[in-house]
């Protein structure tokens, strides 16, 4: 039988009793899975990871609906345009009319731009950042 | 097995990784020929099978040959595809 006294002593030895503490190895990492859409107070999402399959990581990579997506495909993409508006721009100057030509020539710059700053940032930035992966 | 210790002794190899981590570019850059080659082998199909439909009613020994490399590369882009195209996880920190 135990006393209220008793029950008391051991919530006492409880509460200040030495709990084992885990070793590194044993110990669990919490890690967001996914994106909620949840911003911190500079306005960058919260870091998270980003659990996806193969097939969806190389969709990533070559499906992109226009240039500015920023993926490898992209730069392709812009490099192909690129070279349609300077052929554009050099018949367009020599046997249609000027002020077209300088469209093409607008174009022409746009495109070598995208294909630069996508190469930049899908192949160089985004292609340098870490992707943990089965092995 | 007991030893003197009188507790049992395991002896196991150190298995392989589960887990790797590597640069996005460099995987990308293992699995994409995979891909390239499957939709190389899809467009083989195609136009072996319609050249074999045109061939049919003018040289139909050649027809014969078209269709059957149609069926090898149609059967045979699976096997690259489905490489690229695993459900393999991956783990991206954004």
């Amino acid at each position: 039988m135990t006393t209220i006294t008793q029950l008391r002593r051991q919530a006492k030895d409880l509460k200040f009793a030495e709990t084992a503490k885990p070793s590194p190895e044993q110990m669990s990492v919490f890690m967001p899975i996914g994106d909620t859409g949840e911003k911190m107070g500079d306005g960058l999402p919260i870091r998270a990871a980003d659990w996806m399959s193969r097939k969806d990581f190389l969709n990533s990579y070559f499906s992109s609906p226009h240039t500015k997506e920023g993926n490898a495909a992209s730069v392709y993409k812009a490099a192909f345009y690129f070279v349609v508006c300077l052929v554009l721009t050099v018949i367009t100057f020599f046997w249609v009319n000027h002020y077209v030509a300088a469209v093409f020539a607008f174009l022409t710059g746009k495109y070598w731009s995208d294909r630069v700053v996508n190469y930049a940032w899908a192949v160089k930035w985004y292609g340098g950042r870490p992707l943990i992966h089965t092995a | 097995m007991q030893n003197i210790s009188g507790r049992q002794t395991i002896t196991v190899e150190k298995g392989a990784p589960l887990l790797a981590q590597g640069k996005r570019w460099d995987y990308f850059m293992r699995y994409q020929p995979f891909w390239l080659q499957g939709l190389r082998y899809r467009s083989y199909a195609l136009v072996l099978g319609i050249a074999g439909i045109f061939l049919l009613f003018t040289l139909p020994l050649l027809s014969v040959l078209a269709f059957a490399g149609a069926m090898y590369f149609y059967r045979m882009s699976p096997f690259y595809t489905g490489v690229a195209s695993s459900k393999r996880r991956l783990v991206q920190l954004n």
